[in-house]
């Protein structure tokens, strides 16, 4: 088992190291750079341009700059963003809180109700409840997220005016305590029910279809042959089998929660590490760029690994395997 | 049973997520209640700028700067210049000695006395760490200060449109940042300046919160409070402000035509527009055939129809673009050359001495890219001007790239047609870039030796009675040319409650835009 984590410790490392290389030169290759963006559109400035390209080391070969930043790394050092002149750390850190509420608490929601759901479409197959939730998914799963992100505002906040259209707290009144607790509540209201909206699908059709798949297994039949009570069957042997890629598909979430999500952060003004990353994309902020993608690829192997080792711990075939 | 516990710990974690994603802070009222006296402005911002010394680079400042700092003069909507901190100013005959009179009661933010040092620093720094407009200032070769209240600047060669570049300037305090690096000096966080507004916090994404300046040097300004509220989205700006959570919609939000017709509905609601200095044209590539024949550029010129452009593409919030400069500078602009009306015949006609004759459907020049990037009305017009080549038997498509991508195709000559437009102000001498030999914009690669002379000219000439004819010989040749095709001029569509006045759109020749310094609300 040590063994194992060992070797899968080993290959995410080598998996982070390559895309982290992979996407230096994919940014540098894009058209436009950080010094064009600050010296303006209209009628931008040459010498202003060279001083920064100078200032940034951008007028030097591609792979002294690969070296001398992945040094920086080494040294623990994420470096400072472009734009915003400010250590990148610090900058994730300070929107990652906003960003977890939103996007952690629409996750929760989702892998709840979803699987809640497609388990009981799955034992009541054809149902009219069945039926019913099946299109709902369809439905939900074909829609625009920035599209249901609009029409909620426009229904609940501007119309009905039940909820703020945007923002996370009210600015006209600044509250304090559980007035602002509350405060943020409601204006976290529709970003997580379109969120949880749209992640919903994912999880009802995995739980759905997994549960119909190990109801089909040879094992099952058989149980039912030696006519084991129908509910231990279920608990303990459908679930059970079915639970596993909700968990991974949840897992892999769970790592993208760092990098929120940019549209319903955009369509709701609500603000988090997702509306960094735009804004670091738009203003080709290199090291920002860099240093939200090595974060997210390593939160991504850590989590890979963590589901790995939950698969372990619940199925025992998995767990033998590592013997 | 289980479930319910499931739930009930979740609600748990949202409201511990919750309370941890909440800073505590104290409130930002000041402790006073909700009736101010002269109350408070919320207007919808699209971006936060990066911090607030615009005079580093375009990122910075954006429009919160305008009314916390103030510039030796200021540019007001109707173009012209009057005076900010420079009460008056005088201009030597031979045009290199600048002599501005600075106001005596002018204050810093932090109590500090404002001079004509700061002004000397503020141009210095810009020249010696190359900030924005460096290639306008380089010119200067001294600036002397004999007194607190006077600054002269001493140029080595005339420029006459040095001037309208001093507005885009803000001053800066030199007892901040004298000795530190401009860069990254905390006061471009916190900025202290002499405007009308005094910066009291920002919340990074979500909101930047000014005060009024008692203090200010032109009296007291007419709220107590602004603030930007972050909203990048454009549609959800247009339903905060029906939601009553924005008074403003201004510049800072960016509003498109698209979005205007929902808003005239809503009771209580001024909707006001303002030609801008910003136009949108057309290019065509001017060393690929067939667009280096100027028949052909004038065929295409007499084929687009410009009226339909404002109805369709800017939904009737727009002008037609007839002259060949921005006519928002109006002492350049003269409507003596203009843009032909439409004219098919005409138009196909000389397509046939050309010699591009129409095949069996009527085709006469095949496979024409136009070039596009992502703004909000760029996709409409292309799609109308298609039509329009259409109509004299030219058949194009149309790309649409991110701006970066749009930049490195246009510079690489990679294109037939493009769109584009932008801010042709403060001075005709902006044509440089666009249309001068070397320019910025100038992906058509135009060159007229004639058009060169004219640019130098304008410079040299103090004189502005001189410079407008000079000007307006540069509006011939480019009506003539065509090496640009005006098409639109933008208007900015500023949206309000009907209770609130003074925006600087109704005070066009008094303020410069984006400056609330006479805002207030009237009951």
């Amino acid at each position: 088992m040590k063994k194992y984590v060992f070797r899968r410790l080993c290959t995410g490392f080598l998996a982070v190291a390559v895309v982290f290389v992979l996407n230096f030169f994919i940014i540098k290759a894009a058209p436009g750079s950080p010094v064009e963006i600050l010296a303006g559109r209209d009628n931008p400035s040459q010498q202003l341009i060279d001083n920064l390209n100078e200032k940034y080391g951008f007028n030097q070969p591609l792979y002294i700059q690969l070296v001398k930043y992945v040094s920086n790394i080494l040294k623990g050092d994420l470096g400072d963003s472009i734009i915003y002149n400010e250590n990148i750390l610090k900058i994730i850190m300070d929107k990652m809180g906003t960003s977890l509420l939103l996007t952690l608490t629409a996750i929760i929601f989702a892998v709840i109700i979803g699987t809640a759901a497609g388990l009981f479409s799955a034992t009541h197959q054809r149902g009219i409840v069945d039926k019913v939730f099946t299109s709902t998914s369809y439905i939900l799963n074909s829609m625009p997220s920035f599209w249901l992100a609009i029409m909620f505002i426009m229904v609940f906040a501007t119309h009905l005016g039940w909820f703020p259209t945007s923002g996370y707290s009210d600015i006209r009144h600044t509250y304090t305590g559980i007035r602002h607790v509350l405060d943020v509540m409601h204006h976290l209201f529709l970003p997580v029910l379109t969120m949880t909206l749209l992640q919903l699908p994912i999880y009802f059709k995995i739980a759905k279809s997994s549960v119909i798949q190990v109801l089909s297994e040879d094992f099952i039949t058989t149980f039912k042959a030696t006519g084991m009570n129908k509910k231990k069957i279920y608990n303990k042997y459908v679930f059970r089998n079915a639970i596993l890629p909700i968990i991974t598909v949840f897992g892999i979430s769970l790592a993208f929660v760092i990098t929120g999500s940019v549209l319903v952060e955009t369509v709701f003004s609500w603000p988090g590490t997702g509306r960094v990353m735009m804004n670091a994309i738009m203003n080709r902020d290199y090291p920002l760029i860099m240093g939200i993608y090595l974060i997210l690829s390593l939160s991504i192997s850590i989590m890979m690994l963590l589901v790995d080792l939950v698969y372990a711990y619940i199925d025992p075939r998995i767990r033998n395997s590592y013997k | 049973m289980k479930f319910q516990k499931i739930i009930s710990c979740f609600l748990t974690l949202t409201l511990v997520l919750s309370l941890i994603s909440c800073n505590d802070k104290a409130s930002s009222n000041n402790g006073k209640n909700e009736a101010q006296e002269k109350g408070t402005m919320i207007v919808a911002c699209s971006n936060a700028p990066i911090h607030y010394n615009r005079n580093a680079n375009s990122l910075a400042g954006g429009y919160p700067s305008i009314n916390i700092f103030s510039s030796l003069l200021q540019l007001t909507i109707s173009g012209e210049i009057i005076s900010d901190l420079a009460k008056t100013y005088t201009i030597s005959d031979d045009g290199l000695t600048y002599t501005f009179n600075l106001y005596d009661n002018v204050k810093w933010h932090d109590g500090e006395k404002f001079t004509s040092a700061d002004v000397k620093y503020t141009f210095e720094t810009i020249i010696k760490e190359k900030g924005m407009n460096v290639e306008k200032y380089i010119n200067i070769k001294e600036i002397l200060t004999p007194d607190d209240n006077t600054v002269i600047f001493k140029l080595d060669q005339v420029d006459a449109s040095l001037l309208s570049y001093l507005p885009q300037t803000i001053i800066l305090p030199k007892h901040l940042y004298e000795n530190t690096d401009w860069l990254e000096n905390p006061a471009n966080k916190k900025p202290v300046g002499t405007g009308p507004f005094k910066f009291v916090s920002e919340e990074k994404d979500v909101s930047i919160v000014l005060e009024a300046n008692k203090d200010y040097f032109k009296g007291e300004p007419g709220l107590d409070r602004i603030i930007y509220k972050i909203i990048p989205d454009e549609s959800t700006a247009v339903q905060a402000y029906i939601n009553g959570e924005v008074d403003l919609l201004g510049l800072p939000a960016a509003i498109s035509p698209s979005s205007v017709k929902e808003l005239e509905k809503i009771p209580d609601t001024k909707i006001q527009t303002m030609i801008s200095a910003d136009r949108q044209y057309l290019i065509t590539n001017l060393s690929k055939k067939p667009w280096d024949d100027v028949r052909v550029r004038r065929a295409v010129a007499l084929c687009l129809d410009r009226p339909l452009l404002v109805e369709k593409a800017h939904k009737g919030y727009a002008e037609t673009a007839e002259g060949f400069y921005t006519p928002a500078v109006s002492w350049a602009y003269t409507d003596k050359y203009k843009m032909p009306a439409q004219d098919i015949e005409a138009a196909k006609k000389l397509l046939d001495e050309a010699g591009y004759l129409p095949d069996a459907n009527g085709v006469r020049i095949k496979d024409v890219n136009i070039v596009i990037f992502e703004f909000a009305v760029f996709s409409e017009i292309a799609t109308i001007v298609q039509q329009n080549l259409k109509s004299i038997g030219i058949e194009a498509k149309i790309t649409t790239l991110e701006a970066a991508g749009w930049q490195d195709k246009m510079n690489a000559g990679d294109f037939d047609i493009g769109i584009m437009g932008g801010y042709h102000g403060p001075d005709p001498d902006n044509m440089v870039g666009r249309a001068g030999v070397g320019g910025w914009a100038n992906f058509m690669k135009y060159n007229n030796p004639e058009l060169e002379e004219i640019f130098v000219n304008g410079r040299k000439e103090t004189n502005i009675d001189k410079r407008a004819e000079i000007y307006s010989e540069m509006q011939r040749i480019l009506s003539e040319d065509l090496p640009v095709m005006p098409l639109t001029e933008w208007c900015y569509i500023i949206v309000s409650k009907n209770n609130l006045q003074g925006h600087p759109v109704e005070n066009q020749d008094k303020i410069a835009s984006s400056n609330y310094f006479l805002m207030h609300y009237t009951d």
